[in-house]
């Protein structure tokens, strides 16, 4: 096959994925383009992470620097043992990084205490590839959970808010029920509620969808891109899917053994992927428009 | 069967009942501590102390390797000091409690740990304080397992109770003993049994409906 020609029309159909399959306006990814890092809501500043058990020493992060900004969705990728999931953990101290900081809106959070963290945490949420919910409670009572922690004692300001954001999740009929009764999507949209609860301005995904089929991962990444638009959040997704990347997020990071390797809005990562490690990534999109080319440009089951 | 005979069996069904009921309230908490508190000092835990968890899982495991019917006499100066006896219902209580708590204790252990460390993690990641997540993710997901093992305690802590009645605790198996063992009365020794039977298979019963219940709501 012919490497070249094969290139240039996936850098092509690229550009289509990336730029014409946008339905909703990226209002702050065009914003961030006009004035590019001038509004800095989460800096990842020279870290590396080590983890050491008996003499073996696994150098999981080496030297990240990111800049993620207000109301962006920013896609961090690559393959499992990339180190995605260690870095996107530093980002609310889940893990302790081993050299360099972790700052929001400024603050170095490395050095804040037990308590403050713990009040920083509610301030960014996070959603998880299995979900996560506890299974001994309602999806209500998984709800109230954050705010409770948070010291909130009154059930009216609770219930209000997690009718609210099941409203907004599309589950307000689900209030009572415990999760084992949900679906995998479902248990995604409360964990998603849940992660809401304490009105947070960061949304941490920790492979979010990988463990949904494609229509719900499609539903559940709308989902995303209507709650930053809806609340302004700055969304942080790892993920090892590039569809999922094309999808919703602005910008992209491609982590490759530890290392950013390569860094940028999607369109321009997509169209021009510099490292191996990118193309690589890329490659499943580029087999299936490839294979779309072989079988002709027209579905024959419309 | 005399009346005679009836009372007795009625009385030693108190006090066996007795016996293991103010146990297991003492075993309970205890055990339950016990066990947070090798889940959660452990490596990685959100009070992790190796080196305390290390010291007392060994006192644990030097208890539960001890045979009961040593711990029994092994315990008799506390239980004198505790109970100001060392016969009847209230000394007995002494060593089926230290016998049955480090037991209940591993066994909740294993139910703590079988909580994932997903969810210990989205609790704090939602800025959960460890009490919260001792009280609101730890204890409620394991529940199902950890009222799985205390019904397994419970048996466990009969079984005890009747040894325990060797030493003149009274009770069921201090029943079966004088009257079926020793005055070779097998009529009092079945039905010793068939009490004893029936009193396992009420706890099993309850215990497997409400994990049941806990597990599949």
């Amino acid at each position: 096959m012919n490497q070249r020609v094969g290139f240039e029309s996936f850098a092509e159909a690229a550009e289509l994925l990336a730029l014409s399959e946008t339905r909703q306006p990226r209002v702050q990814s065009a914003q961030a383009r006009q004035s590019p890092l001038t509004n800095v809501h989460v800096e990842v500043r020279g870290v590396g992470k080590v983890y050491t058990s008996g003499r073996q020493r696994v150098e999981a992060l080496r030297n990240i620097d990111l800049n993620i900004q207000r109301g962006e969705i920013f896609g961090i990728i690559g393959r499992s043992g990339a180190g995605k999931s260690s870095l996107i953990r530093t980002l609310n101290r889940l893990e302790d990084v081993s050299e360099g900081q972790v700052l929001i809106d400024g603050t170095d959070i490395g050095v804040l205490s037990r308590d403050a963290l713990a009040k920083q945490r509610r301030r960014i949420g996070m959603i998880f590839q299995h979900f996560n919910l506890l299974n001994s409670k309602t999806v209500l009572q998984n709800l109230a959970l954050p705010m409770k922690a948070a010291g909130e004692k009154d059930v009216g300001v609770i219930l209000s808010r997690a009718r609210n954001l099941l409203q907004l999740v599309g589950l307000e009929d689900k209030e009572n029920v415990y999760p084992s009764r949900l679906s995998g999507g479902q248990k995604q949209r409360v964990a998603i509620a849940r992660a809401l609860m304490t009105k947070p301005e960061i949304l941490l995904c920790d492979e979010a969808t990988s463990a949904l089929d494609p229509e719900t991962t499609h539903a559940i990444l709308e989902l995303l891109n209507d709650i930053r638009l809806k609340l302004g959040i700055t969304v942080i997704l790892i993920t090892h899917e590039m569809a999922v990347i094309s999808e919703i997020c602005d910008r992209v990071a491609v982590m490759h053994e530890g290392e950013v390797v390569e860094q940028g809005e999607v369109a321009l990562v997509f169209r021009q992927p510099q490292h191996q490690a990118t193309r690589a990534l890329l490659a499943p999109i580029k087999r299936m428009i490839q294979r779309a080319e072989v079988f002709g440009h027209e579905p024959a089951y419309t | 069967m005399s009346q005679r005979i009836l009372e007795a069996l009625w009385q030693a069904f108190l006090d066996t009942v007795w016996m293991v009921g103010a146990s297991a309230v003492i075993v309970w908490f205890a055990g339950l501590a016990l066990g947070l508190f090798l889940v959660t000092s452990d490596k990685g835990g959100i009070f992790a102390a190796p080196r305390a968890n290390a010291v007392l899982g060994a006192l644990v495991n030097g208890f539960r390797a001890t045979p009961f019917i040593i711990l029994l006499v092994a315990l008799i100066p506390l239980t004198r000091l505790l109970t100001g006896t060392t016969i009847g219902v209230w000394a007995a209580i002494v060593p089926i409690t230290i016998s049955a708590t480090p037991f209940f204790a591993r066994i909740a252990e294993v139910s703590l740990r079988e909580v994932g460390a997903g969810v210990v993690e989205a609790a704090q990641a939602m800025g959960c304080k460890r009490r919260h997540i001792i009280f609101n993710v730890l204890l409620p997901e394991a529940m199902p397992g950890i009222i799985g093992g205390f019904t397994i305690t419970l048996v466990a802590m009969i079984n005890a109770s009747a040894m325990a009645g060797a030493i003149g605790a009274g009770g069921l198996g201090d029943l079966a003993i004088r009257y079926g063992y020793q005055r070779y009365d097998t009529a009092v020794m079945l039905a010793v049994i068939a009490v004893l039977i029936v009193l396992v298979c009420v706890i099993q019963y309850i215990g497997d409906r409400y994990a049941h219940y806990l597990r599949y709501r």
